[in-house]
């Protein structure tokens, strides 16, 4: 997919670049008495933002209250600095590419982008659309319609849609979903290049590893609230007295973990000996509530325990760890 | 003295494997036709879907526990032989049988579609076939609640209550037609409705066009024969070739397709039993198990 | 990944050898114009396998054919020792399978739903009831098991799937992308409940999924399909040795170690980036790290590796051996394919 070439995007120059994309101020949403979401601030720049929470945390509300399609129960939200609903015309630099399947089933591809651009008044829908097509590697020329096609197409579509009017801000519920691993790395490579370019991108998914490749920050949602943001490796960091676990690869795992479970912050330590004694595959497990020292002591007690470092692989330092962690308190 | 100690155990690691019988396809077969029969009934359904039905089976069931009881009361009340009055009862029961058949069968064919039952079931011993038999099965078992039951249960009553019983040989006469009936009475209705239901995944699509086309092609039907095309017209109505055979069976000769040659009723029937059922057979051939 | 320790697949303690799960030579399935299989060889052993591919390569359709749900149009399957297109009947109840429809009856308790389909199955009526109330207590839904299946959410319905798999005890788990809609944190839990299906219940499982992720961190080896043709990999046992080893430690500490390893005798370098295009990983970028690649040539490397990391204070975030993963190893092997 070829990296599009064309005038950058409005805001990307210093003066606009202070005003958020979106934001929302202290923004409740409820339906009758549940609250969907509670007091949420946030602010949307430039780049890749993830929004990430378990099933029923509110990320669809808050997409949707982002986008400016529903509106605040209470505070208040702000789109390109201005309310939607007193300036609609700034949906115009909005792109939205739902999860919900319901799309022009009649139409194909083509058709179904051009629509889109149209509505939104793009200036050349035709060439507008030929581009939108060829970055998400759909064919122009292929006239088969939408109920036709297979899931990974129509979630393409879906985005060319999103896309076609080079919106300044952009919202993605789900753009993998049942995409196969090449068409998937396709899409969030194609995510991580809009949101290089300038444009400002919320993806939500479930599947945070490849979210995180992409990411430039991330949102974490639980109960309706957002309970951190952040880079992935700064909330790690934050996070780092939590109680984690690593896995070192010794020679002498018995002497190692002799060596270690008087180092401050080690809870347990379990010992996985090789057999034969001696042979590669032995280890430790190091189990700890301060990571940073033990990073700091491990080679100076292995070497006092004239062990040697095979491995040292943190067992759960990923973002779905520290997502576990966030949501699960 | 103490009592010597049992040695501890450990019981249970959280699964125990399975060791015993599995029924096959006769058992699978069993289990859907059952788990049918009761899901047609409205068991095991919030109680909403219990009511239509309830009131259905109710109408078919009143008049003959209506006509027992008087005879109990007042005695012979019909000045008839047994057989008549099984024979007219089945036109009282008409309404009541199309509307059981327009709301029961389509709950056996469009639900498992609808639920994606239908793809779970074929994981398991049955396949297309044998799943359609446990269907059919089902399908006559709950007809003849409406169609045997009430008949039966009149010929019961009558024959032991009343001043003047008919003699056992008799009875038996009439209850060996009445059993006979019963499925060719049912099995047209039954294959139109299965035939219906095969088409659609949603039940009330399916309990409407049932319900029209079982009523219509009475109206059609009659409104033809009134302006003077032959009687045979008539086996274009389903309803009245099924009926036809529990009144004729029972020595009927006064309704409509009375003129038409036994040869011709035996045809239409067939041809009512086998066109449905072929639709139903291409249906499900063709159906893909979806993901 | 997170919270599961990696086993290898061994088998429980007095369990018979090692048999082939499934077997099919030459498989090949016309449908319509298109040859959905084309001479596909898959061999699935014990313990849990992946099953990748691209879509429209075949996954689902192999799936109905091991289940006897379709017939190919060539080619020989066996599955359990059974041919599936003479003997689906006896085989059927043998699998235990969670297709990818979402779709479940809505009105009916999930305890109802379960033990009926165990009993179609052909467990007599007693074992279906207490066999679906142990399943459902085991995949975490024993206080919800009364409800009906339409109130409850999409992780828990799931998970109801997977109890219909598993009540009659089946021999081989089938599950078509089984953690679909759920968030990290009921997919981890799923995992982890499969992977001890497969492992200690004694049951062997084919996971059918587009997360690499997953099938890397619950499957021993897997089965790729590409142009409906199938390659297999093992994912885990012994790998080569290899002599280069990825190091990532702080910022400030990396030049000195540097150093100390170069006069020791290694040779260090940045890493290799991955030369497929991706996209470079956000995340490790301003995060406070170095990266180095070290390679060792003398067995006394090792050592001279933990003596420098300790002589110069390092923070060790990790070492490790370079692993071809599952994501290189996919996309070599469907490399073609659109």
């Amino acid at each position: 997919m070829s990296v599009d070439t064309d005038r950058p995007l409005p805001g990307t120059d210093d003066a606009s670049a202070k005003t958020p994309v979106a934001e929302l101020v202290d923004v409740s949403r409820w339906y009758g008495t549940v609250v969907a979401v509670s007091g949420v601030d946030l602010s949307l720049r430039p780049g890749v933002t993830a929004l990430l929470g378990p099933n029923g945390a509110g990320k669809s509300t808050l997409l949707r209250l982002v986008c400016g399609l529903t509106r605040p129960s209470r505070g208040h939200v702000r789109l390109l600095g201005v309310d939607p609903r007193r300036h609609p015309e700034v949906y115009r630099d909005v792109g939205i590419a739902p999860q919900q399947e319901a799309m022009f089933e009649h139409e194909s591809p083509t058709r179904f982008v051009q629509t889109a651009a149209r509505l939104v008044g793009v200036a050349d829908p035709e060439g507008a659309t030929l581009r939108a097509l060829e970055r998400v590697g759909l064919d122009p020329a292929d006239p088969r319609p939408l109920r036709e096609r297979s899931g990974g197409e129509r979630q393409r579509a879906k985005i060319a849609q999103a896309i076609v009017h080079r919106p300044r801000l952009l919202v993605l519920d789900e753009p993998v979903e049942g995409l196969d691993p090449r068409q998937r790395i396709a899409v969030l490579d194609l995510v991580a290049d809009l949101g290089a370019e300038g444009h400002t991108v919320l993806v939500s998914s479930h599947v945070l590893g490849e979210l995180d490749r992409i990411s430039d920050r991330v949102l974490v949602m639980a109960q309706g609230r957002v309970v951190a943001a952040g880079t992935s490796h700064g909330l790690r960091e934050l996070l780092d007295d939590r109680p984690m676990k690593v896995r070192v690869g010794t020679d002498r795992p018995r002497e190692l973990a002799a060596a270690l479970v008087g180092l401050p912050g080690v809870v347990a330590v379990a010992v996985d000996e090789a057999v034969p004694a001696g042979a590669r595959g032995g280890g430790v497990v190091v189990d700890t509530l301060a990571a940073p020292a033990l990073r700091r002591a491990l080679a100076a007690r292995a070497l006092s325990a004239c062990a040697v470092l095979h491995e040292v692989r943190p067992l759960d330092d990923d973002l779905d760890s520290v997502f576990r962690y966030l949501v699960t308190r | 003295m103490r009592a010597p100690e049992e040695a501890s155990r450990l019981l249970d690691t959280g699964y125990r494997p399975y060791d015993g019988p599995r029924a096959g396809t006769a058992g699978a077969v069993g289990s859907l036709l059952r788990y049918s029969v009761r899901r047609g009934l409205g068991l095991g359904r919030p109680f909403g879907g219990k009511v239509p039905i309830g009131l259905v089976i109710l109408i078919a069931y009143l008049p003959a526990v209506a006509l027992v009881g008087v005879s109990v009361l007042v005695g012979d009340i019909l000045d008839q032989p047994l057989m008549q009055s099984v024979r007219d009862y089945y036109g009282l029961i008409t309404t009541a049988v199309i509307a059981f058949a327009a709301l029961v069968v389509p709950e056996l064919f469009c639900t498992d579609k609808r639920t994606g039952m239908l793809g779970r079931y074929l994981a398991t011993p049955l396949t297309r076939w044998t799943y359609l038999l446990a269907k059919a099965g089902a399908l006559l078992l709950l007809l003849a609640l409406v169609s045997l039951g009430p008949p039966l249960l009149l010929v019961i009553g009558l024959a032991g209550t009343g001043d003047t019983p008919p003699g056992a040989l008799d009875v038996l006469d009439v209850v060996w037609r009445v059993l006979v009936a019963t499925p060719l009475l049912a099995l047209p209705l039954g294959a139109v409705g299965a035939a219906v239901s095969s088409l659609t995944s949603r039940r009330i699509v399916a309990t409407a066009v049932i319900g029209v086309l079982l009523l219509l092609g009475g109206a059609v039907a009659g409104s033809l024969a009134a302006t003077g095309s032959p009687a045979s017209v008539m086996l274009g109505d389903v309803v009245m070739v099924a009926f036809e055979m529990p009144h004729r069976l029972l020595g009927g000769t006064t309704s409509e397709l009375n003129s038409v040659p036994l040869w011709q009723l035996v045809a239409a029937w067939c041809a009512w039993v086998a066109v449905p059922t072929a639709v139903v057979i291409t249906s499900y051939a063709r159906t893909k198990v979806s993901r | 990944m997170t919270t599961t320790t990696t086993t290898t697949g061994t088998a429980p303690p007095g369990a018979t050898p090692p048999v082939t799960v499934v077997r099919t030579r030459d498989l090949r399935l016309r449908i319509g114009e298109r040859l959905v299989l084309d001479g596909a060889d898959v061999e699935v052993g014990p313990g849990v396998t992946g099953l990748l591919g691209p879509n429209g390569a075949g996954k689902t359709t192999l799936i109905g054919l091991l289940l006897g749900l379709q017939r190919p149009t060539s080619g020989d399957i066996e599955v359990l020792g059974l041919d599936p297109r003479t003997d689906g009947p006896r085989l059927r109840p043998r699998i235990g399978y969670s297709p990818q429809l979402q779709v479940l009856p809505a009105d009916v308790p999930a305890v109802d739903l379960v033990a009926h389909l165990a009993e179609v199955q052909g467990l007599p009526r007693s074992a279906a009831r207490q066999r679906s109330s142990d399943a459902l207590w085991l995949v975490g839904l024993g206080e919800e098991r009364t409800r009906r299946v339409g109130t409850m959410s999409t992780g828990q319905k799931q998970r109801v799937k997977l109890a219909c798999a598993i009540a009659h005890d089946p021999q081989l788990l089938v599950l078509d992308e089984p953690t679909n809609g759920l968030d990290p944190v009921q997919r981890d839990d799923l995992l982890v409940l499969v992977r001890r299906l497969g492992t200690e219940l004694g049951m062997h499982v084919l996971l059918s999924s587009h997360l690499l992720a997953e099938v890397e961190q619950v499957c021993d080896s897997v089965v790729i399909l590409t142009d409906g043709r199938a390659s297999s990999s093992p994912l885990r046992g012994a790998t080569e040795r290899s002599t280069t080893r990825l190091l990532v430690v702080d910022a400030g500490s990396a030049p000195g170690l540097t150093i100390a390893l170069r006069a020791a005798g290694l040779s260090v370098a940045a890493p290799v980036a991955p030369t497929d295009g991706r996209a470079r990983d956000r995340h490790e970028e301003g995060d406070g790290l170095a990266r180095l690649q070290v390679t060792m040539t003398e067995t006394s490397h090792e050592h001279a590796l933990t003596r420098a990391l300790a002589e110069s204070g390092a923070d060790v975030h990790r070492l490790s051996e370079p692993r071809h993963g599952l994501v290189d190893t996919y996309l070599e092997t469907t490399g073609g394919a659109a």
